[in-house]
């Protein structure tokens, strides 16, 4: 296929259904828009559903009923949007059904604004849901990138019976690129023999629920899918490492900020520094191996995030101590400026002498 | 031409033709103004290049709150009235793209006007909706539709951003020619980055604009990965 030109949402929507997703409901809020206009548009041509919801907690109640009947099925909101969805997301894990979610996420705390930000990663790989839940979290930072993982997450959560989401802060929602639609790598999948598609009178009716009266049931269940994460961990943890081999200064940076981060380390080279990046492709699971392969060559790592510091704290697990941590970022909607994460190196780089 | 109502798909670059067009139209008029009426993107707006412009010499009407960024409801300043009927202000309208985003010029239609008013309609050949004479076509009659103006002009903006080549802006100039025949609407203007504009052969249709990428910031141009 030729090279397009797409807003990230609309790449986004079109890469859904492009991995096979026709079930969509949302209910709309910047600086997301595009994917539900898109599907609208675009979801009854492909033989798929669109609805707008009455709001995020309807829409999620219903990605988590058409999941569990064995859809592709997606929505997609933006940061408080999202915080409304995560009782639901909570039901779908436990009741182990698959679906993708997208956040485009905005500037936070509570209606917050609608510019760009990264104050969802505690939201995104803790969950503000209740119980031990985890699922994958892909952080694309170009829409290229956005492209190929929303199309391959409808079949790794199918694989996994388990949710996958994609943080986009709202420039990789809002910004334009060009892209091309190629083949989703494919996995071998099990039928959906648990899916309530009717029994036809020739077996038991399946159930999807996530209660567990009794307390060893529960945690056998628990046991259970906690041993999907760990394989999770092992097998789909995704990381870019970027000038890394001989790095004395190790930026961590995701989404739109890797892309600040790797330019401020043309900058930092430039002038001598030997500055890298690892860049976590999953936020959950995080590239933890990544940071154990770092050699007594570096003599300090940052955590550059337009937040006020989240991922800081995966990354000051992933050094266990053996590196000064230090953290740069914006907030609010304010995007990192290039100049100014140079600085925050340099000073750091003075520090630790 | 006094006043440019500048339309098209969105997507195909109008707010940054609109900024590059206004920076030319300044070095041929005293007196030129930029009004952005785009109600429907909430990033990447014509009038966040405020500073630039006013640089420059060239007045920016944006929304009655007064902040450029971050604000997604749609209220236009009526500002916008003052240039267009003052007789003598070069004007840039940059509309909200698709028939929904032009829909909004029908509210001051009355006011433009028309006799010395030219409005484009960008097109962009890479842009999934607009890659066939057909779809360019259904957007202008949308866009006509919707704000009760005729297209007067078509403007060549064929482009992958950064990465742009030659013989894309040339198969936009095709497609645009295509159009040309069919709806008799002339090709008014090509815009590229200027290796491309400097590369073009002579029989490619329009003026040439010229376009500095000002509302990309520069990480945004080493998505080399892409």
């Amino acid at each position: 296929m030729e090279k397009v030109l797409m807003k990230g949402n609309e790449a986004i929507a079109q890469a859904a259904i492009h991995g096979g997703c026709r079930y969509f409901f949302g209910y709309p809020i910047t600086p997301q828009n595009e994917i539900p206009e898109y599907m609208s548009r675009e979801m009854p041509k492909v033989g798929g559903v669109f609805l707008q919801a009455e709001s995020e907690v309807a829409a999620i109640n219903m990605v988590y009923g058409a999941a569990g009947a064995g859809a592709r099925v997606m929505t997609s909101s933006s940061s408080p949007g999202i915080a409304l969805k995560q009782e639901g997301i909570s039901y779908i894990v436990g009741s182990e059904v698959p679906c993708v979610i997208v956040n485009i996420s905005r500037g936070g705390p509570g209606l917050g604004g609608i510019q760009p930000s990264q104050a969802d990663y505690y939201q995104s790989t803790r969950g503000g849901g209740n119980g031990d839940y985890q699922f994958i979290v892909f952080a694309p930072a170009n829409i290229q990138e956005a492209v190929d993982l929303t199309a391959e997450a409808f079949e790794i959560a199918d694989f996994y019976r388990n949710p996958v989401m994609i943080l986009g802060d709202g420039m990789i929602g809002q910004m334009m690129e060009p892209v091309v639609f190629h083949e989703t790598p494919k996995r071998t999948l099990e039928p959906k023999t648990w899916a309530t598609t009717g029994t036809k009178g020739t077996r038991k009716p399946n159930i999807i629920n996530s209660l567990h009266l009794d307390p060893a049931d529960l945690e056998k269940h628990n046991q259970h899918l906690q041993r999907k994460y760990q394989t999770m961990c092992e097998k789909e943890t995704r990381v870019e490492h970027y000038q890394l081999d001989d790095a004395e200064f190790v930026f961590v940076a995701y989404g739109t900020s890797a892309r600040i981060v790797k330019n401020a380390i043309g900058d930092l080279r430039a002038r001598g520094i030997k500055a890298g990046l690892i860049r976590p492709i999953t936020v959950w699971p995080f590239p933890h191996a990544s940071f154990a392969a770092l050699t007594d060559r570096v003599k300090a790592v940052m955590s550059v995030e337009m937040s006020c510091g989240q991922m800081i704290d995966d990354v000051r697990i992933a050094t266990a101590g053996r590196f000064p941590v230090g953290f740069h970022g914006r907030s609010g909607g304010m995007i990192l400026v290039q100049q100014e994460v140079v600085e925050a190196c340099e000073t750091m780089l003075k520090e630790v002498q | 031409m006094r006043v440019f109502v500048v339309t098209g798909h969105y997507g195909s670059g109008k707010s940054e033709f609109s900024v590059n067009l206004a920076l030319v139209l300044r070095s041929r008029e005293q007196s030129v103004a930029l009004a952005d009426v785009d109600v429907v993107n909430p990033y990447f707006r014509s009038r966040e290049q405020r500073a630039l412009l006013e640089h420059h010499g060239i007045r920016v009407i944006g929304n009655t709150m007064g902040v450029d960024r971050g604000v997604d409801i749609p209220a236009v300043s009526a500002d916008v009235y003052g240039p267009l009927t003052d007789g003598t202000t070069t004007t840039v309208i940059d509309a909200g793209g698709d028939p929904v985003g032009a829909r909004l010029l029908g509210s001051f239609r009355r006011l433009i006007p028309l006799n010395e008013t030219e409005v484009l309609c960008v097109v962009n050949a890479l842009r999934p909706s607009t890659r066939a004479v057909d779809g360019v076509i259904e957007q202008i009659q949308g866009i006509e539709t919707a704000s009760g103006l005729r297209i007067s002009g078509l403007v060549n903006n064929t482009h992958l951003l950064e990465h742009t080549e030659v013989e894309q802006v040339l198969a936009g100039d095709l497609l645009c020619g295509a159009v040309t025949e069919q709806t008799g609407i002339p090709v008014r203007y090509v815009a590229a980055v200027k290796p491309v504009i400097d590369a073009l052969p002579d029989d490619v249709a329009g003026e040439r604009i010229t376009i500095g990428m000002h509302l990309r910031d520069a990480w945004m141009l080493t998505a080399k990965e892409a």
